[in-house]
């Protein structure tokens, strides 16, 4: 086990960062409560005040450590997943709570030793508690709301870090620049391609893509994740068919695939759920290699796409509407390839 | 929701499930009382570590009546065939102990806590006793969510199923 995945509580099968959290967010309430005390009692209470400068102390040094592994699970959040900007508000608050409380700490000390800055005390614990307090609501609801970190422990590899987004784009010749044939896109003009047919995306080449790794691809607005399983590449829907969970970040197990979220598990080769809340099955797709490239069949998107873009030029951006069964019959139309550039 | 107090004690107007994010407190309160009662009996701190470990697990006993009620509400809407429900009920017998061993510890603490610069061994053995059951039943109660999925994605089920569609998704039943 590598330091991020132990930092991540993969080895204990419980996220640290979470758990360490309570250490600090009851510990510095506890703390703004002494301060209360000792600020309106007549008398000079040293007690509270020392059990504040403990308390604050105590839960300041976990906040620490749950910084770091915070941090370290923030690096695990895809790049384009809706969680990631709510994870950056959560950091922007709980980074200045914490430095506050560590101030807080040190006003305490001052504060011991005789100095009256009580009412500064207190201001620094309330002002850094409400933070604190925003701040764990926003990470409650990254949890709650988009399921960082829920099941990640059943997964012995890396979360997809990105969406594979315009598959074709990397196989696009930049200008005048010569490309091995071995690189070359499959397209209905390459070698042996044809028979794929116009619905065929090349998506990824094949060696990223290793037994049991998944992949979180979107094409032509469709949502897809690859999976190796059993040596078979599998497409299906990215989503579980229960809540909606993220399947690229779920769990392989033979030819099943499992949702980190809910538990639930759908066979790869079919769609159909095997296991757990989800009675849906999912869409499968077609796939092939050809050249060393994975290629996904979104039936029937080549067609609308010519559609749209006979119909109002921009439509390459519109995802086009479910096809679900209005494939059959619709003549095939050529897709732009890069033989059509010069 | 028909009832407004489960409504309320499962944090829909809250927008987040109410028990994960109030047991911070008691944990919390609990954790630093033990951490407190080593550093006293240390020599550390004094008298204040005393009175402000046992305030803590007052604090903490006090929580708990919000705690202990939306941990119930949280039990009653998970199926009964579901593995979480046994564990739910692990987490709950768990918590009855540790409960039980803290208000032992703070009756037999109450007496010196104003005086004394050490606490007494046998609170604290009690208090010690009570966070390895409280490390225990928290770790259960971190599986219901992180392996379980318990309450993940309840509030949230109408945004993703919206990016679930846009994504060409087959679809939950609509609830």
């Amino acid at each position: 086990m590598s330091v991020r995945t132990t930092l991540e509580g993969r080895p204990f099968g419980h996220p640290l960062h979470p758990l360490l959290s309570h250490v600090p967010l009851g510990l510095w309430l506890l703390g703004l409560g002494l301060d209360v005390t000792a600020v309106a009692s007549t008398d000079r209470v040293d007690w509270a005040i020392r059990g504040a400068y403990y308390v604050l102390l105590i839960g300041s040094a976990v906040a620490i450590i749950t910084l770091i592994t915070g941090i370290n699970d923030f690096l695990d959040i895809r790049e384009d997943h809706p969680a990631q900007r709510s994870a950056l508000f959560h950091m922007a608050l709980m980074i200045p709570a914490t430095l506050l409380f560590i101030f807080d700490v040190v006003v305490h000390y001052g504060w011991l030793q005789g100095r009256d800055i009580g009412a500064f005390a207190l201001a620094l614990s309330s002002a850094g508690y409400v933070l604190a307090l925003i701040g764990g609501y926003l990470g409650g609801l990254l949890v709650y709301d988009h399921g960082i970190a829920v099941g990640r422990h059943r997964r012995l590899r890396k979360l997809p870090q990105n969406t594979i987004h315009e598959p074709r784009a990397q196989f696009l010749p930049e200008a005048g620049a010569e490309i091995p044939a071995a690189q070359l896109p499959v397209t209905p003009a390459a070698p042996g391609a044809a028979a794929l047919g116009p619905d065929f995306y090349p998506v990824v080449p094949e060696s990223a893509l290793p037994e049991g790794a998944t992949l979180r691809v979107e094409v032509e607005g469709y949502v897809l994740v690859l999976v190796r399983a059993q040596g078979r590449i599998f497409a299906v829907q990215e989503f579980c068919t229960h809540r909606c969970g993220p399947l690229s970040e779920g769990t392989v197990h033979g030819i099943n695939i499992q949702c980190p979220w809910h538990n639930s598990c759908f066979d790869l080769s079919t769609g159909e759920p095997t296991h757990g809340p989800a009675k849906v099955p999912l869409k499968t797709f077609e796939t092939a290699v050809r050249n060393g490239i994975i290629q996904v069949r979104i039936a029937g998107a080549a067609a609308e796409r010519a559609e749209a873009e006979r119909a109002g030029g921009a439509g390459r951006r519109n995802p086009p509407e479910p096809v679900r069964g209005r494939e059959e019959g619709r003549p095939e139309q050529p897709r732009r390839t890069t033989s059509d550039k010069p | 929701m028909a009832n407004p107090l489960k409504s309320f004690l499962l944090g829909k107007w809250l927008g987040h499930p109410l028990h994960p994010a109030i047991v911070h407190v008691p944990i919390a309160m609990w954790v630093g009382a033990l951490i407190l009662d080593i550093l006293s009996l240390c020599g550390v701190g004094g008298n204040a570590l005393v009175r402000t470990a046992c305030i803590a697990i007052l604090a903490g006993l006090a929580s708990t009546l919000l705690v202990v009620p939306a941990g119930i509400a949280e039990w009653t809407q998970i199926k009964r065939d579901k593995p979480a429900w046994t564990l739910a009920l692990w987490h709950m017998v768990m918590n009855v102990c540790v409960v039980m061993l803290l208000i032992v510890s703070v009756i037999l603490r109450l007496g010196s806590a104003w005086d004394a610069t050490q606490v007494p061994m046998i609170p604290f053995t009690l208090n010690l006793l009570g966070n390895i059951v409280l490390l225990a039943s928290g770790y259960v109660g971190g599986r219901m969510v992180y392996d379980q999925g318990i309450a993940v994605a309840r509030m949230s089920k109408k945004r993703y199923r919206t990016i679930a569609a846009a994504g060409h998704a087959n679809l939950p039943p609509p609830s």
